[in-house]
């Protein structure tokens, strides 16, 4: 690439445009600063670069500027407290059953094997929650209805014309007998005597009632509404109320041996349900 | 494209293409119109335009709504006669009011291709998207532009010497 009066403006054009190559440039480069005339037609050249003047701003450039939807950012602590309180939540509700509930499983099984004119409705006295089975064995269609105490009287009221009540109480720890008492039924429940209603009985009523007029239990997304505003609450609240129990008559033994030659600390903690120990040796060796 | 990404299309890119249009209109009131009516066409396609091609795309506007502005004025006055030379008091040199003369002097296209590469840096692919030139046609008008203004350049400093 050798310059020359007749193609020095387009090889100049290309070095100042960076259409060169870095081996082309240094050659270039070269002969520009070793002639007089190249050398000043370069500084030509590279005067006609445009330099943009920073003074020259647009001043409307507030106008032009469109409100922005921010999504407020909850602090990270306070993200971190209710994400903790959630998961507290979260594992306190899904806490395995207590045999509270399955006794109104087992009851529920019960009742269903009883004849096609008969339901046995069960009730926990001790957390009012009410649960009925319904089932008609000669067309085999099903019905569960879950639902508060005045909720399921409600139903029950606009459900069943007739209805004739027998009441008996099972005590808490015989209710996995009762799919056998009801199958005998009222034989079977004669044979049982009615004590005393105490707090961890169960209220059993063999209900007489006009199968023809039966009608299927609530939907799905009624019962699952009821089930959670009380039954969840319930848990909640008894599962609360057992580790409570649980963390209950705390007693704390402090152990120390310091003519050790690495002297330690061993805490003891010990509840009605809960022991943890804990060994600490915060010296180093003496040695 | 989103508001946010809009709004960071205002900040970077307004100076830009107000200065461009200043450059080649001499007008500063119809630079800030044209600078006005781009984002007003950004903001309403804004669903359509990306970020990465943004930039291009206001220029294009701007450039285009700048050709409707010379031709408007072509039919009623000579454009280099209707100088608003708010332009001109920007310069702050010898050396850089000689180019400047020299840009005011040069035609539409050619100015416009000289201060969209020299302004903004834009490539040659990107000028011809932004004008509807070929990349070579780019180039020479470039080439066309420098040698002029060189020229223009000399002669004024063989006349002070």
């Amino acid at each position: 690439m050798i310059l020359d009066k007749d193609n020095y403006e387009l090889i100049m054009f290309d070095l100042l445009e960076g259409n060169l190559s870095e081996a082309e440039e240094l050659l270039v480069m070269d002969q520009i600063e070793g002639d007089e005339f190249f050398f000043r037609e370069w500084k030509l050249f590279k005067a006609t670069v445009l330099v943009p003047s920073s003074t020259i701003v647009f001043s409307g450039k507030a106008s032009l500027y469109k409100e922005e939807k921010t999504v407020a950012m909850m602090p990270k602590r306070w993200a971190a407290i209710a994400a903790s309180v959630c998961i507290l939540a979260a594992v306190l509700i899904s806490w395995p059953r207590q045999e509270r509930e399955m006794v109104q499983v087992i009851t529920a099984v019960a009742e269903l094997k009883s004849d096609s004119n008969q339901v046995v409705q069960v009730e926990t006295q001790k957390n009012s929650a009410f649960e009925t089975e319904i089932n008609e064995n000669r067309s085999g269609s099903r019905g569960i209805h879950k639902a508060n105490q005045k909720g399921a009287e409600l139903g029950v009221k606009q459900v069943f014309n007739s209805i004739e009540l027998e009441q008996i109480v099972i005590p808490y720890e015989n209710m996995k007998d009762v799919e056998v008492l009801v199958q005998n039924k009222p034989d079977i429940i004669q044979a049982f005597p009615v004590p005393k209603l105490a707090e961890n009985q169960l209220l059993v009523q063999r209900t007489n009632i006009n199968t023809q007029e039966l009608k299927l239990a609530p939907t799905r997304k009624e019962r699952a509404m009821t089930s959670f505003r009380i039954k969840e609450l319930i848990r909640l609240k008894n599962n609360i109320s057992d580790i409570l129990v649980m963390a209950s008559n705390p007693k704390l033994n402090i152990n120390t041996d310091f003519k050790n030659n690495r002297p330690s600390i061993q805490l003891e903690l010990e509840t009605k349900g809960y022991q943890a120990i804990a060994s600490l040796e915060p010296f180093k060796n003496r040695n | 494209m989103t508001t946010h990404e809009y709004n960071t299309c205002v900040k970077q890119y307004s100076d830009g293409i107000f200065r461009f249009i200043v450059k080649n209109l001499r007008d500063e009131f119809e630079a800030e119109n044209i600078v006005q009516n781009t984002f007003e066409k950004l903001w309403v396609r804004i669903d359509q335009v990306e970020m990465k091609t943004a930039k291009a795309y206001l220029f294009k506007i701007a450039y285009n709504n700048m050709i409707d502005v010379i031709r408007k004025n072509k039919n009623h006055t000579d454009l280099t006669s209707a100088v608003h030379v708010a332009s001109d008091n920007y310069e702050y040199n010898n050396l850089l009011e000689y180019v400047s003369l020299a840009v005011n002097e040069l035609p539409a296209k050619q100015k416009s291709v000289l201060t969209l590469r020299d302004y903004e840096g834009h490539d040659y692919k990107s000028i011809g998207d932004i004008t509807g030139m070929s990349e070579s046609q780019v180039k020479i008008n470039i080439f066309r532009a420098r040698k002029y203004i060189k020229a223009y350049i000399n002669k004024l400093e063989l006349m002070t010497l």
